[in-house]
């Protein structure tokens, strides 16, 4: 199977370096502190937080940690792909998956300021078409900030796959099932966008360069192919870039948040 | 809900219950603006189609495009030989069809799409047949998703419109389908309404198409392939209406895709390359091991193509009947019953379905029965006629056409349609007449053909990219102020006489005692190559041609040029006494012509001398140089000049082969057919055998050195992406053949390294007669594996290194014959951003070129094997037709025996033959008596004292006699009281007269019998005589030349024995070397000993190791008269024991490297006692 055609086309359409479409949602559940849906493309995936509360086990201990304790769960919807089930809950695969987001949202929490308080993370994948994961951290992000969480940073996440001697970003259903190697990445982005949302435009500029102390975490799935080291390094660094975008994207819908949640409470300007 | 949730349970791997199953499929597509169009019409696009290298899949109206055709599916499936096969040019597919028709089973199909799709993704195997068809990406395009979806137009048609606001009504755009024009025509009829199309847009059936587009000379192919195709349509439907009663083979039903697809992935089937071993009454294959036993298993599968075979169960397996010399020709009848079945049962199985065609093109002729029918009939009608292909491996091909009776007696190409369950043999149409059969042009026309070797001339628009200035062309100003001006060095060419492409270079400077620089640099050796990438730019027509040619090919009658010949013979060409680019490699060198520096890049330089081998040895040898080229010496001083540059590129180039040699260079041989040809018929008069002088080694030992350096310096800018030549390491059941011939004769080869490999061949050499050597170095080189090019990021590569093993080298490219060479045009690109680029540009190349290279090598890989199978086969076809006039008597070696006859190597031409000992019913052949022979010496102009024979009495055999064969020796025995008449042993050396057999169907082929043994000595006496009287002159021994460079560098050094080095026998040898290292000679039974042997026979060379990242090997000259000197012993013997070391370490692979920490600490110590020694020496000599 061709996966990206002569023209570096690939089977939906998109380049190499292009993410598929996001989009977005916040506060689709009154029942939880804050919940927030991300799509992209036919991903779709919810998140709920919940807290923060009371930490209710785990606390008391003597030498337990004062910080906040940031718990991930991740589920998946009976329908979520077609055939064959990728992972249920609770097992291997989806536990890696809830412990290396929970460190990764971790270190974009700051935990500090609320001391032996816990969140709840739940993120649920309501339709799989590849990068779920990824979809997962940005959607974790949403719903964190939804809930009012004091956050350092934004974490972006992406997902880079190698396929055709080429690395992908953002690969969907159809070029997961090609079995080439997977790299899902998780970057803490410090920058921020411009105030004056005027120059939008040239904020990519500002965002590369304000990447200073970034936290990263990585799950390689290098396994499936033989990865070479030059391999990995193109992956690498199309995911930190893939990660910074998707970062600007969900610090750009935050603010846009914020922004409508003030007008509605008329504040002038936020 | 139940069902849903029952479904999704069942869902298991089994696969049975797929098909109940429902799943929905929702995908996302992205469409886009900026999809190629491939239309030089196109303003929109054409930085797009520039980038992608696409701009010549169409024409605009200004290149003689008249209108864009946009075939339908139907339209390709029916007619793949008209619309893909290039008959009819500016054809666009739409990729959504493309991927349909190429994602087809091979099995029924002709598969003329798939090999489109291919083109275009660059695919080896038909880059640059199908440049007529552009894939173009619909599915992804704005405009054309949006006319889909707006309006209920066809695809063909959207994609028309999109095409027709490009090119503005310059011409019309073709949609060629039939049911849409056959609606458009009711449609017409009902409302008188034509406007249903857009603008631009024509739809028209095929028939219709072909009549209005397919005129004069450029239509003609389009139409005839139409016809061939409608005709092979009408006899299909005639076939599947007699299917039912049909009488003839009937196959079996290939698997469909899905279920050979699930077989490959559970293991049930295997999937592998087929080859054919025989055709006919028997017929027999094999697929990665797997045997098929018939016709039948083979399942209408054809030789070469991949191939998906079920295995039978192990009851059922048999065993190959087949073991005669015959086997390429298909065997006889008789020959069944005699043949009994010897070797074990294997895994046996049958073809249940074919992944892809190999075979597409075939060289045939008409079946002789049906020529004679068209003969005897010519005016009959008939719409077919069985032809027979020239490769016997391929099975015959009934050939649909109506011109049968122009066919008579000529070779022309067919192309394989498709072959259905009920039919005996596929059909096919025809393609082009070649020439007549047995004609020579006819045979070479075939050749070409056979191989697929471009021989048209270049395009127009590639000649019109060369530089107009033509042959006046001269260096042009701002080349002279951006290179590097090496003018002043003085550079020579040597090449073969005759030679026009002069591809490289020599030059050789002595630095002055005032320009050495802090490294010591008394020397700088230059090889300078032609620089044809200053103009071949990529991505031009010119570069597509070149890559598509991929290699010069010389045949013997003529040269098929990969680039015209204003470059290769004039512009690009380094001529003596003209200004030239070049692209340079540069060593410095110490005194001790160790390097100490090596530079890349491009430069000016201007050749003073344009020699031939034969004159560069003779100056080099103190001669007065013959005058067998163009250039001119100036008077004496001039020629000592040169000889002195000659004499340091003989000792550097020794010195590094001595380096290669140590590092377990195998150097083998093959043979390469020279022939002396009349110059107004063009026949040949005589066979020329290679006469070899030292200095051809010499060049070539620089020019590997050259390529070997090129290498290293591309690859460690790019090690992701540099294109390497990659001999990987022979697999040692090549060698298996070679050992049990080898144990036949006493000797115990040794293949486990180069090295080893060597000193066995030294020791046969030593042994054996010189034919017998001659068989072993030339079958060892077809044990060894294929060199090949490689891209270094390359998955396949990354499992085991890119080193050439028969070279000894680390990383080698080809990088010194751009002109002959596509390879090394890219090497030079490669190296050229490797040393000027800047990091972002050196990025840049390397993301460019990663993609395409992988294709790129295998395509180079595929031209190159192609090439030299048309060179050898050319060969023959020229010695078989000097064989037609004068049989030859030669010496050959037995080297296999089969049940009724030998296969024989005949050393004077490599070449493997068959003997036949039994005639068709069996009964033995007569050895060729004297008396058979008839001397037809008058008008034969006899230099040599040689009689030639014809034979005079047909090959019959004798009654009452038959073959008796066991392992090794094959007898004649008399059947009557079991007497053994004549036998014949392996290795064993018979002679034969050589004659030529001519062949229709497959051409003239060689026929070898065995002479006598009684019968003619004396003649073959004088053969012998003439033979050794003018033997070759042997290549200077490295140790004798390196002997001569010591010699006048150190004039104090005194020979012991300068002579009989070469004469000695291994004993003596082992002795020697005992003695001068000191060592007991037990050690020397060691297979490392052998090469260490080899280099301490140098005897006044002495070795070091260094432990420098290069690896390098010191060789140190030493006094001998001095050796007596106890501590030099001691030094030696530690040297020789480093080196060992080294060697050992280095054939341990990683688990060596692992100790080499330890390992570099003893040679530490060994460095500092040769650095003791060293000094003593000095203080004796002072």
């Amino acid at each position: 199977m061709e996966y990206v055609s002569f023209e570096g086309l690939r089977l939906d359409g998109r380049r190499a370096n292009e993410i598929r479409r996001p989009r977005h949602a916040f506060a689709i559940d009154a029942q939880c502190d804050g919940s927030a849906r991300f799509e992209l493309g036919n991903t779709v995936i919810e998140c709920r937080v919940d807290g923060p509360s009371e930490r209710k086990f785990g606390g008391a201990e003597e030498g337990a940690s004062e910080a906040c304790a940031l718990t991930c769960s991740h589920g998946r919807s009976a329908f979520a792909s077609d055939g064959v089930q990728a992972g249920r809950k609770g097992d291997g695969r989806s536990k890696q998956f809830e412990s290396v987001l929970a460190k990764a949202l971790t270190s974009a929490v700051c935990v500090d300021l609320m001391p032996r308080c816990e969140v709840q993370v739940r993120t649920t994948v309501l339709c799989d078409d590849g990068g779920a994961r990824a979809a997962s951290a940005c959607a974790a992000v949403l719903a964190l900030a939804d809930a009012g969480i004091p956050l350092k940073g934004i974490i972006g996440s992406c997902t880079v796959g190698h396929l055709d001697g080429e690395a992908l970003i953002d690969v969907n259903r159809d070029e997961e099932r090609g079995r080439g190697p997977e790299l899902w990445t998780c970057a803490l982005s410090a920058g921020d966008v411009p105030d004056d949302d005027e120059n939008e435009d040239d904020g990519e500029d500002h965002l590369m360069g304000a990447t200073g102390n970034h936290i990263t975490v990585i799950v390689e799935e290098l396994e499936r192919g033989k990865t070479t080291m030059e391999t990995f390094k193109s992956m690498h660094d199309l995911a930190l870039a893939g990660c910074e975008t998707s970062a600007r994207y969900l610090r750009i819908s935050l603010r846009a948040r914020t922004r409508a949640l003030a007008a509605t409470r008329a504040l002038e300007k936020f | 809900m139940r069902v849903a949730l029952g479904g999704a349970e069942d869902a298991g791997p089994s696969g049975v219950d797929r098909d109940r199953d429902v799943a929905r499929l929702v995908r996302s597509t992205y469409a886009r603006r900026d999809v190629a169009c491939g239309s030089p019409e196109c303003v929109a696009h054409a930085e797009l189609n520039a980038a992608l290298g696409v701009c010549d899949f169409l024409r605009s109206r200004e290149q003689g495009c008249r209108a864009y055709v946009v075939p339908d599916l139907c339209a390709f499936r029916k007619y793949p030989e008209v619309f893909a096969s290039g008959v009819v040019r500016d054809v666009i597919a739409s990729r959504a069809h493309a991927r349909r028709l190429g994602g087809r089973s091979g099995g029924g199909g002709s598969g003329g799409l798939p090999s489109m799709t291919r083109s275009i993704k660059g695919d080896s195997r038909a880059m640059g047949k199908n440049r007529s068809v552009f894939v173009f990406d619909d599915e992804h395009c704005v405009e054309v998703v949006r006319a889909m979806r707006s309006s209920s137009i066809s695809r063909e048609v959207a994609c028309a419109a999109h095409y027709a606001k490009k090119v503005r009504g310059k011409f019309p755009i073709v949609v060629v389908s039939d049911a849409q024009a056959a609606n458009a025509a009711n449609a017409a009829d009902d409302v008188g309404a034509r406007d249903v199309f857009p603008e631009g847009v024509v739809v028209l059936s095929v028939e219709g198409f072909i009549e209005q587009f397919c005129g004069g000379s450029e239509g003609e192919a389009a139409r005839a392939a139409y016809e061939a195709a409608r005709d092979a349509e009408d006899e299909m439907e005639g076939d599947s209406a007699v299917a039912s009663t049909s009488t003839g083979t009937n196959y079996e039903a290939h698997w469909n895709e899905r279920d050979v697809e699930l077989g490959l992935s559970e293991g049930v089937l295997v999937k592998g390359v087929l080859k054919v071993k025989a055709l006919g009454v028997k017929c027999e294959g094999h697929v990665d091991g797997v045997f098929i036993p018939s016709k039948h298993a083979m399942n209408r599968a054809m030789h070469g193509d991949v191939v998906a075979v079920e295995v039978a169960p192990e009851s059922e397996w048999c065993a190959s009947m087949i073991n005669t010399v015959l086997e390429d020709e298909g065997v006889r009848e008789s020959d069944l019953s005699a043949s009994v079945s010897s070797s074990p049962k294997t895994r046996t199985g049958k073809i249940v379905g074919i992944l892809r065609r190999e075979v597409m093109d075939v060289v045939a002729c008409l079946d002789s029965i049906d020529e004679e029918e068209i003969t005897r009939n010519p005016h009959a009608k008939r719409n077919g006629a069985l032809c027979v292909p020239m490769d016997g491996k391929i099975v015959k091909i009934k050939l649909l056409t109506r011109r049968a009776n122009e066919l008579v007696g000529k070779r022309f190409v067919v192309r394989v349609d498709r072959w259905r369950e009920n039919q005996r043999y596929p059909n096919g149409h025809l393609i082009r007449v070649l020439g007549d059969v047995g004609d020579v042009d006819g045979e070479m026309a075939a050749l070409l053909a056979r191989h697929e070797i471009p021989a048209e001339p270049f395009g127009a628009r590639a000649l019109a990219e060369l530089p107009r200035e033509g042959t006046n062309w001269v260096v042009p100003r701002e080349e002279l102020e951006t290179r590097r001006d090496l003018r002043h060095h003085r550079a020579c060419s040597i090449d073969p006489p005759g030679c026009t492409d002069v591809d490289d270079a020599l030059s050789v400077r002595a630095v002055p005692q005032s320009e050495r620089g802090a490294n010591g640099g008394a020397f700088e050796i230059g090889v300078h190559i032609a620089d044809v990438s200053y103009f071949v730019q990529p991505g031009t027509t010119l570069d597509h041609e070149a890559q598509t040619r991929g290699t010069t090919v010389y045949l013997v009658d003529r040269r098929l040029d990969m680039l015209p010949s204003l470059l290769s013979e004039n512009l690009a060409s380094l001529l003596e006494k003209r200004d030239r680019l070049a692209m340079s490699c540069v060593w410095t060198l110490d005194e001790n012509l160790d390097v100490v520096d090596v530079w890349f890049g491009r430069t000016v330089i201007h050749s003073r001398h344009q020699m031939t081998y034969y004159q560069a040895q003779a100056i080099y040898d103190g001669k007065p140089p013959p005058v067998d080229g163009s250039t001119v010496f100036e008077g004496e001083d001039d020629i000592a000049v040169v000889r002195e540059d000659l004499k340091t590129l003989v000792a550097f180039a020794n010195k590094t082969n001595a380096i290669r040699v140590a590092h377990g260079a195998v150097e083998l041989e093959s043979a390469e057919l020279r022939f002396e040809t009349d110059a107004q018929t063009k026949s040949p008069t005589e066979v020329i055998q290679k006469s070899e002088v030292p200095m051809m080694r010499v060049v070539a030992e620089l020019m590997i050195l050259a390529n070997s350096a090129a290498a290293r310096a591309t690859h460690s800018v790019f090690p992701s992406c540099a294109l390497l030549r990659r001999h990987a390491p022979p697999r040692q059941d090549g060698f298996a053949e070679l050992s049990r011939l080898a144990a036949t004769k006493g000797v115990k080869l040794d293949c486990s390294s180069g090295e080893a490999l060597n000193a066995s061949l030294a020791r046969i050499a030593n042994e054996c007669d010189p034919e017998v050597t001659t068989l072993f170095k030339g079958l060892a080189t077809r044990a060894m594996s294929e060199a090949q090019y490689v891209s270094s990021g390359s998955i396949s590569a990354t499992e085991s290194s890119f080193g050439h093993y028969g070279l000894a080298l680390t990383y080698y490219t080809h990088f010194t014959s751009p002109i002959r060479r596509y390879a090394d045009i890219v090497v030079h690109r490669q190296l050229i951003a490797a040393v000027e680029a800047t990091e972002m540009e050196k990025k840049a190349t390397e993301d460019a070129t990663r993609r395409g290279l992988d294709s790129l090598a295998e395509h180079l890989n595929e031209r190159n094997r192609a090439s030299k199978r048309a060179q050898s086969r050319c060969g023959e076809i020229y010695l078989l037709w000097l064989l037609r006039e004068n049989p030859m008597i030669e010496p050959a070696v037995v080297h296999e025996i089969r049940d009724d006859g030998l296969m024989v190597f005949l050393p004077s031409f490599h070449i493997k033959a068959p003997v036949r000992l039994v005639d068709d019913d069996g009964n033995t052949v007569e050895e060729l008596r004297e008396s058979d022979l008839v001397d037809v010496s008058p008008g034969y102009n006899s230099s040599e004292s040689v009689t030639k024979w014809v034979q005079a009495s047909p090959v019959v055999g004798v009654a009452g006699t038959r073959l008796r064969r066991s392992d090794d020796v094959l007898e004649v025995v008399r059947s009557s009281d079991g007497v053994v008449l004549r036998s014949y042993s392996l290795l064993q050396t018979v002679w034969v007269q050589m004659t030529c057999k001519p062949g229709r169907a497959q051409g003239p082929k060689l026929e070898l019998r065995i002479l006598d043994v009684e019968a003619h000595a004396g003649a073959r006496e004088a053969r012998l005589v003439a033979r050794r009287a003018a033997p070759p002159p042997a290549p200077a021994s490295l140790s004798a030349a390196l002997k001569n460079v010591i010699k006048s560098r150190n004039p104090l050094a005194m020979d012991e024995d300068d002579a009989g080095d070469d004469l000695d026998t291994d004993e003596n040898r082992d002795e020697r070397v005992a003695r001068h290292l000191n060592v007991p000679s037990k050690r020397l039974r060691d297979p490392l000993a052998a090469s260490l042997a080899g280099l301490a026979l140098m005897d006044d060379v002495f070795i070091t190791v260094d432990d420098s990242p290069m690896d390098a090997l010191r060789v140190v000259p030493i006094n001998l008269s001095r050796v007596s000197d106890s501590k030099e012993f001691a030094a030696r013997r530690a040297a020789c024991d480093a080196w060992a070391r080294f060697v050992s370490t280095r054939s341990a692979g990683a688990a060596g490297r692992a100790r080499s920490a330890r390992r570099s600490q003893r040679l530490e110590d060994a460095h500092a006692r040769v650095a003791d020694v060293k000094r003593a020496r000095n203080s004796h000599l002072l």
